[in-house]
């Protein structure tokens, strides 16, 4: 199918760019790797597409030693290329590589996929397993907003229409860090249908997020606290922190099952 | 470089392709919904959107016959091109729109507004509340083969009895459906399409038109898998509008079209029943087929295809099938990679693995001890196997296989599982015949054909077949083929029917050209046709020598027809099974198939590859997800139905082939275009319940596709 008719935009800078938001039915457009399908299916429309591929301040990472920060501009290939240092840059990199495969890689941003909140985004989960926060701009004022917050629920961001994503602040893990990541999928280029993300902290702490395994990306508050006690985590991953909705190839029990089994492996992958 | 080296290298040129001066694009306005009364169709905005140059509904229609269907019943309901006060699947076409681009087109396809009024919809096959109010939903009902005595099930060691489905299949080519109408005399139709001749017949009739008053053309298909045969409503709608405007009009269809309003394969619930001797000898094979034909009959006699192939690769005394076809609310069902014969494949194949097991016998010797092993052999269902050595295709796949490496201790769950087949390629009567010429131009031969590649490599193979039937190099022969102007008659390629009665045909064209060229030339010398030789292009008596361009024009035409060919072939597959996520990887396949005489190993191995491809497509990944209405659950489309790529391959793929000659085709050539979607469900699904059945798993609960979860919930207790 074909998108009915919109206007396009590119602006050059934030503030440009934050001023079209303000037109009624404007939507940011970042790699299209989400947006043009709704809108080739017409299950979304926008009267202005404003494209942010040429704003200067939306580019690149950003180390300032408590939190790394990974502009709007920031592709999935970026950080799978090693964009960011550490313990943290390399789990980012372990994730980049699940999503999708490399063509898509090279246009969707991270920020994006936070904006577009699918329920099965690796980044959703890493980014809510990491208590990540999303920067949001509009002409009305600066706000940030932390994952769990913004993750209302699946492909609803608690972004309001005029307001620009404009990165995504990670606090970065410390030297020593281990990290894991595992997912199950059907094919080599579909969606996850559960992902774990898991960090081990030197001080024995542990961070673990889980993408597909409920409306949205969670943080395993249940099976970090598991591990603490040095229970299974992934009994407790399956049982509390997993909360999957049914899908046609996957019934509820199961999707609980793989979220605790993935957990146990992206643990052990951190180990 | 191989003549169709340029399709590889992105340089085809597809209908969308085409430039044609003032051409519309035409939008389809289709249903929302499975089942509903249609009260009205309002037009009134839509009409006025920029661009729009008309909107046919199914009264501007009225002078256009019903969509032909191409195996339906002797009493089919009658299928308008545009539905009239029923839709009757999702997807239904109901309003054409046709605007200067399609942008526009679906602009104002969607400012169409439907009046609906829902009735439920059903999508299992069996009775329900009338699709059609002067015909049963039971469409079709058939028997094959007598049935099984009584005494035979009583008296037998063991009877398997067993439940299977065929999911549904969305036919995938990598270009949907297009044709581009060109109005005028003829009416010139571009379309990519397996079955021009055919495609000429539907819109002649359906329009009224001689069929000399319509040229079909073929440009580059990106593909068919069967599907592309019909004269399909769309069709019938576009070619309306072209005429009515007075104004070519394409029509693209899209992958949502695609995957909800077009036909799909498969499509039945089998009920199989097996009985054997204490030693493994099958005395009786039943097969009970429920298809689910979708709303129209498109494909309504197609499972006859499976009942036909109940024997399978067995010598079985008693062998009975019964067909029933439903009308559901779904897309029609119709012809995919294999028709019929997969799902007789998988439903014989799989319990005669559950057989071995119920009787501690390797599956492999069970089958040896039942191979058809005398030729020709007559199937009770009603086929006649022509020629193979099945016993020695199977050894073959054995020894590639190496089933005795996998045994014993091993970090994860591994099976190993293997299934036989034999296809049927040509067709059926009505289609086992085909037209070829070769004719004599100044600068080398054309040859011409009635079959229509889709893909396949056919201007290398027939130019190099023609070529060494003359003697002389490739490249001074040509091909024509896919035009109804330029080719007489041809029934078209499907069946894996192209070289094997294509080919057969032009090798008789050649063959009479040379008797032709050598008459004539007798002729000219004054001499008898047996004391001229043709050599490599040159007429020669004695001394004398004419090369034959000087009796252009010189043309020769040849009909071939002929009884089926049956190739079959052995597969085999090692899987490791996660044994926590229920994930299947396949460690190896093997595929050993006999496609009688091979003219060209490079298509046939890509044919063998392509086909397993969509037989791991079927079995693991690929499955339209309909509610009970029929209504399609698969939002994203490719990011729902998952079809596999080239990293889905397994890395050990071993592809071999045996070759016993085909004895009704004078080239020895059996069809080859199947194999694999064929061979591989079986052998993937018996080899992941022989991995799970040591763990206590149930393989009664494996189905296609085994998703992680289906092969999950299969080992849970
Ligand atoms: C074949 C395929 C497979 C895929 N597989 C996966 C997968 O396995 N895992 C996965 O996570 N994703 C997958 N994706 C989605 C992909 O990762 C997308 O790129 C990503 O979800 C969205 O990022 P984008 O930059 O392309 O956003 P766009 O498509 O441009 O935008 C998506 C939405 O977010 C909004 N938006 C984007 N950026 C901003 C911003 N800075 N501020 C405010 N709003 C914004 C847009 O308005 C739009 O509503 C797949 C996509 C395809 C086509």
């Amino acid at each position: 199918m074909k998108p009915a008719p919109f206007e396009y935009a590119t602006p050059t800078t934030l503030d440009e760019a934050v001023a079209l938001l303000g037109t009624p039915g404007a939507r940011v457009i970042a790699g299209g790797q989400s947006l043009l399908q709704d809108l080739r299916w017409r299950r979304t429309s926008a009267s202005l597409l404003v494209d942010i591929a040429r704003i200067e301040e939306l580019r690149g990472v950003h180390d300032d030693g408590d939190r790394v920060r990974i502009g709007a501009r920031v592709r999935h290939v970026d950080l799978e290329r090693g964009a960011v240092g550490g313990p943290l840059g390399r789990l980012l990199a372990a994730t980049a590589r699940w999503i999708a495969h490399p063509p898509v890689r090279s246009r969707g941003t991270m920020v994006g996929s936070l904006c577009v909140a699918h329920p099965s985004s690796e980044w959703c989960g890493l980014a809510a397993g990491l208590d990540a926060t999303v920067e949001l701009v509009s002409v009305r004022r600066r706000r940030e907003v932390t994952v769990a917050d913004f993750l209302r629920d699946s492909f609803t961001p608690a972004a309001g229409p005029d307001e620009l994503a404009t990165a995504l602040l990670v606090p970065v893990l410390p030297e020593g860090t281990r990290v894991g990541v595992v997912e199950s999928r059907r094919t080599h280029a579909s969606y996850a249908h559960v992902a774990a993300v898991a960090a081990l902290l030197p001080d024995g702490g542990s961070r673990l997020g889980l993408a597909g395994a409920a409306p949205t990306g969670v943080r395993a508050h249940a099976a970090e606290a598991a591990l603490a006690r040095g229970d299974d985590p992934g009994a407790a991953a399956a049982q509390l922190d997993a909360d999957p909705r049914e899908h046609p190839h996957a019934p509820i029990p199961y999707t609980r099952h793989v979220a605790g089994v993935l957990v146990r492996r992206a643990l052990q992958e951190a180990s | 470089m191989r003549g169709d080296d340029r399709l590889t290298r992105g340089r085809g040129r597809y209908t969308a392709d085409l430039r044609v001066d003032g051409c519309l694009e035409a939008a389809f306005v289709r249903s929302p919904v499975p089942h509903a009364d249609l009260l009205g169709v309002d037009t009134t905005t839509a009409r006025t959107l920029p661009g729009v140059a008309a909107i046919l509904t199914a009264d501007d229609l009225t002078d256009v016959g019903d969509v032909p269907t191409m195996f339906g019943t002797d009493d089919s309901p009658p299928w308008r091109p545009l539905a009239t006060d029923r839709v009757r699947h999702e997807g239904e076409a109901v309003a054409v729109v046709i605007a200067d681009d399609r942008y526009r087109a679906e602009d104002a396809a969607a400012a169409v507004r439907l009046d609906l009024h829902r009735r439920p919809g059903h999508a299992a096959p069996g009775r329900a509340d009338r699709l059609y109010p002067d015909h049963d939903d039971l469409a079709l009902e058939k028997e094959f083969g007598p049935p099984v005595a009584d005494t035979t099930w009583q008296e037998a060691h063991v009877v398997i009895d067993s439940r299977y489905r065929q999911q549904l299949l969305a036919p995938t080519s990598l270009e949907a459906r297009a044709i581009l109408v060109e109005p005028g005399s003829p009416l010139t139709v571009h379309c990519s399409h397996q079955f021009p001749h055919g495609l000429r017949t539907g819109i002649a009739g359906a329009l009224g038109l001689a069929e000399d008053d319509v040229r079909v053309i073929v440009p580059d298909a990106g593909g068919a898998f069967g599907s592309k045969s019909p004269t399909y409503p769309e069709y019938l709608a576009v070619v309306a509008a072209a005429r009515d405007l007075g104004r070519p009009v394409r029509w693209v269809e899209d992958r949502t079209e695609a995957l909800t309003a077009s036909s799909r394969g498969r499509g039945q619930d089998q009920h199989v029943r097996i009985a054997a001797d204490v030693d493994g000898r099958i005395l009786a094979i039943d097969l009970q087929v429920d298809a689910d034909i979708g709303a129209h009959p498109l494909g309504a006699a197609l499972p006859g295809q499976t009942a036909l192939a109940a024997s399978e690769a067995y010598a079985v005394p008693e062998v009975h099938a019964t067909v029933r076809s439903w009308f559901t609310t779904t897309a029609p069902t119709y012809a995919y990679r294999g028709a019929g014969r997969p799902e007789a494949a998988y439903a014989v194949e799989r319990a005669v693995d559950e057989l071995a097991a119920e009787l501690g016998l390797d599956p492999a010797e069970l089958r040896r001890r039942n191979l058809v092993r005398d030729f020709p052999y007559d199937t009770p269902t009603g086929r006649r196997y022509d020629s193979g050595d099945y016993a020695a295709c199977l050894d073959r796949c054995l020894e590639l296989l190496e089933p005795d490496r996998w045994r014993g201790e091993r970090e994860r769950p591994t099976g190993v599982g293997i299934a036989c087949y034999v296809e049927r390629s040509g067709g059926e009567p009505g289609i086992l015949e085909e037209y070829g010429s070769v004719t004599v131009e100044p600068a080398g031969f054309t040859g011409r054909v009635g079959t229509s590649s889709t893909g396949q490599p056919h201007r290398t193979v027939f130019a190099q077949l023609v070529a060494d039937r003359l003697g002389v190099p490739a490249d001074v022969v040509d091909l024509v083929e896919g035009d109804t102007g330029e080719v007489p008659e041809g029934h078209g390629t499907f069946a894996s029917r192209s070289t094997q009665m294509g080919g057969a045909a032009l090798a008789g064209a050649a063959d009479a050209l040379i008797d032709e060229a050598r008459l004539q030339a007798a002729a000219r010398w004054g001499l008898s046709s047996g004391d001229v030789a043709w050599d490599k292009g040159v007429l020669r008596a004695g001394t004398r020598e004419l090369p034959v361009a000087e009796l252009a024009p010189l043309h020769a035409e040849h009909r071939f027809t002929s009884p089926p060919a049956f190739p079959y072939g052995s597969y085999g597959v090692v899987v490791e099974v996660d044994p926590d996520l229920g994930a299947v990887t396949l460690l190896r396949l093997v595929a050993v198939d006999d496609y009688g005489t091979v003219l060209d190993h490079t298509a046939t191995h890509g044919q063998t590859l392509g086909s397993i491809a969509q037989g791991l497509g079927q079995v693991l990944t690929e499955g339209v997800v309909l509610d009970d209405e029929g209504a399609t659950v698969m939002p994203d489309g490719l990011l729902d139905y998952l079809l596999p790529t080239a990293a889905e391959m397994p890395r050990d793929l071993r592809v071999d082939e045996t070759a016993v000659p085909a004895p009704d085709n004078p080239l020895g050539v059996k069809g080859a275009g199947e194999a694999g979607c064929i061979g591989v469900p079986p052998a993937v699904v018996n080899a992941v319940a022989d991995a799970i059945r040591p763990l206590g798993g149930d393989p009664s609960r494996l189905r296609m596709p085994l998703t992680p979860s289906v092969v999950w919930e299969a080992m849970q207790p």
